[in-house]
């Protein structure tokens, strides 16, 4: 005879509520106090359904304990909540002499930059960047530029600045 | 590249790195795009020809210098059998 689902252990359980949607979790809570109990007890189960309500996916690395996680992910619903665009936290001024023949603007690993592709107004190829965590605290912007020794256009940037401090040109 | 001082990466064997597969090298500047993305140790290089030209997708390990062509179009398949037919 083959046992009945709500004999399975506690960890089965939970391992086998972890793959269903919010709805199927939701649906398996109401259906028995003991059911209703494991879901409400497990820092797991609670994790998931809040992530899934958020409509996230778990970006943290794997070393961060489910206590953590859940911290992290309240302080962000906090951040969100208090929010307001309409009060702007840094005015990021660009230069006039670093911005000449910059083209596009994208920020990486809490870094804007600002690329040059093409040589114009004898300004080499290049990059210029600015902290946005440190100039948050701070409460002003410092840009720092980055020159190329290169006559080539740059046909393409790519920047990995969070993991390796890596830019990489094609040129 | 060292992104915050502009010089040569310390962990990069070769700071510039040619795309090569086979005894050709790729001129960029024949490209119609190129994109990248950095993937852990690799690069990911996706090249964009014109219509009749084949597309190239690289892997570049930036701290090895190691460049492998992991894809490329049919088109450029059906080129080079049509080709060998032909002889």
């Amino acid at each position: 005879m083959s046992p009945h689902f709500l004999h399975l252990s506690t960890e089965l359980l939970i391992q086998i509520l972890s793959y269903g949607s919010l709805r199927d979790i939701g649906a398996f809570a109401l259906t028995s106090r003991r059911l209703y109990g494991i879901i409400s007890g497990s820092l797991y189960l609670r994790y998931l359904i809040r992530t899934k309500i958020a409509g996230v996916h778990d970006p943290f690395l794997p070393g961060l304990s489910i206590h953590e996680r859940l911290s992290v992910l309240e302080s962000w619903e906090c951040a969100w909540r208090g929010l307001d665009l309409r009060k702007p936290t840094l005015h990021c001024v660009v230069p006039r002499d670093t911005s000449v023949s910059v083209l596009r603007y994208e920020i990486h690993g809490g870094y804007l930059i600002g690329t040059r592709r093409l040589p114009a107004d004898d300004r080499p190829l290049g990059y210029i960047y600015v902290n946005l965590h440190e100039a948050v605290k701070r409460g002003y912007v410092s840009w720092n530029n980055v020159d190329l020794h290169q006559s080539l256009s740059i046909f393409s940037y790519c920047f990995n600045v969070e993991d390796h401090n890596l830019a990489v040109m094609l040129v | 590249m060292d992104f915050r001082k502009g010089s040569d990466h310390p962990l990069a064997t070769a700071p510039n790195i040619q795309l090569q597969f086979g005894e050709k090298t790729m001129n960029i500047n024949d490209a119609h795009d190129a994109h990248m993305g950095v993937a852990g140790d690799n690069i990911i290089v996706m090249i964009t020809q014109a219509r009749a030209l084949p597309d190239y997708i690289f892997l570049v390990g930036w701290k090895s210098g190691n460049v492998s062509l992991v894809r490329f179009s049919l088109l450029c398949v059906i080129h080079d059998l049509m080709w060998n037919l032909r002889f």
